[in-house]
């Protein structure tokens, strides 16, 4: 895709516009742009990088969040709610990666997709993209809100307070809800390891 | 979306359980889940020390991930 052109910027900062004042159009209009530039950078990394590589999906979501809006016109309650979708495309376009990249093995080259720190515990073996999806799944039949919270902050990288605002809950519910998800993916996604 | 209620269940005892010191967590469960002891393995089995090191819900969770080539 070419890069956005300033009227193209206007287009998009105007469907989030519209989405943020109710337009459930503008946002069936918005989620393939911002899907398809996810997935183009998401490529563009695992192409570009010719050794190891660490990369934070923050940084993805926010090299497209400046790329393809006029973040100067941008209230902070649509920048929360256009990061909300972006993470939950962010997850999509990671799994498929991972999926895709664990069957294609070239030339005896496979390329692993793994996820690091995001348990912040050192003794977790990292697990891939596809145990976590899998594990969200399964939280998501649970409890449908902590899922949700997860992946913001996960794939969107967004702070208590946003998460707060999109989730119309307390900050204090975000904090325990966070502590609790943290505690209950570590014992999922170990099962069957010795931690 | 319809959530679990034994799960929301869980959810609120590790909450409550998780606040209080260790040495009274057995009581608090005693008299939680008197009748039902499955529930009460599965909020113990969180609150054990190993899934709970780490409680910094503050700082930034952005997943970080990481492409290897062997």
């Amino acid at each position: 895709m070419a890069a956005p052109t300033p009227e193209s910027r206007e287009e998009i900062t105007r469907l989030l516009e519209a989405w943020g004042k109710g337009d459930k159009a503008a946002l069936d209009a918005l989620i393939p742009v911002v899907h398809r530039e996810l997935r183009r950078l998401g490529r563009r990394y695992m192409q570009r990088e010719r050794t190891n590589a660490v990369l934070q999906t923050t940084e993805l979501v926010n090299e497209v969040y400046i790329k393809l809006l006029d973040c100067s016109r941008v209230r902070w309650q649509d920048r929360a709610h256009f990061f909300a979708v972006a993470a939950q495309l962010m997850r999509r376009v990671l799994v498929d990666l991972a999926r895709s990249r664990r069957y294609a093995k070239r030339g005896g080259e496979a390329i692993r997709v793994t996820f690091e720190k995001v348990l912040d515990m050192p003794d977790v073996h990292a697990p891939d993209w596809v145990a976590l999806d899998d594990a969200l799944k399964t939280l998501e039949a649970l409890d449908g809100r902590t899922s949700q919270m997860v992946e913001l902050r996960f794939f969107g990288g967004l702070s208590v307070e946003e998460i707060a605002e999109i989730l119309q809950v307390s900050p204090q519910t975000v904090h325990r809800d966070w502590r609790f998800a943290k505690t209950w993916l570590r014992r999922e996604l170990t099962r069957g390891q010795e931690v | 979306m319809s959530d679990s209620p034994r799960f929301l269940d869980i959810k609120r005892l590790y909450h409550a359980a998780v606040e209080l010191p260790p040495p009274e967590r057995a009581a608090f469960l005693d008299q939680a889940c008197a009748n039902d002891q499955a529930l009460r393995l599965e909020v113990e089995s969180l609150l054990q020390r190993k899934w709970n090191l780490c409680c910094n819900t503050t700082g930034p969770a952005t997943a970080t991930f990481s492409i290897t080539r062997p």
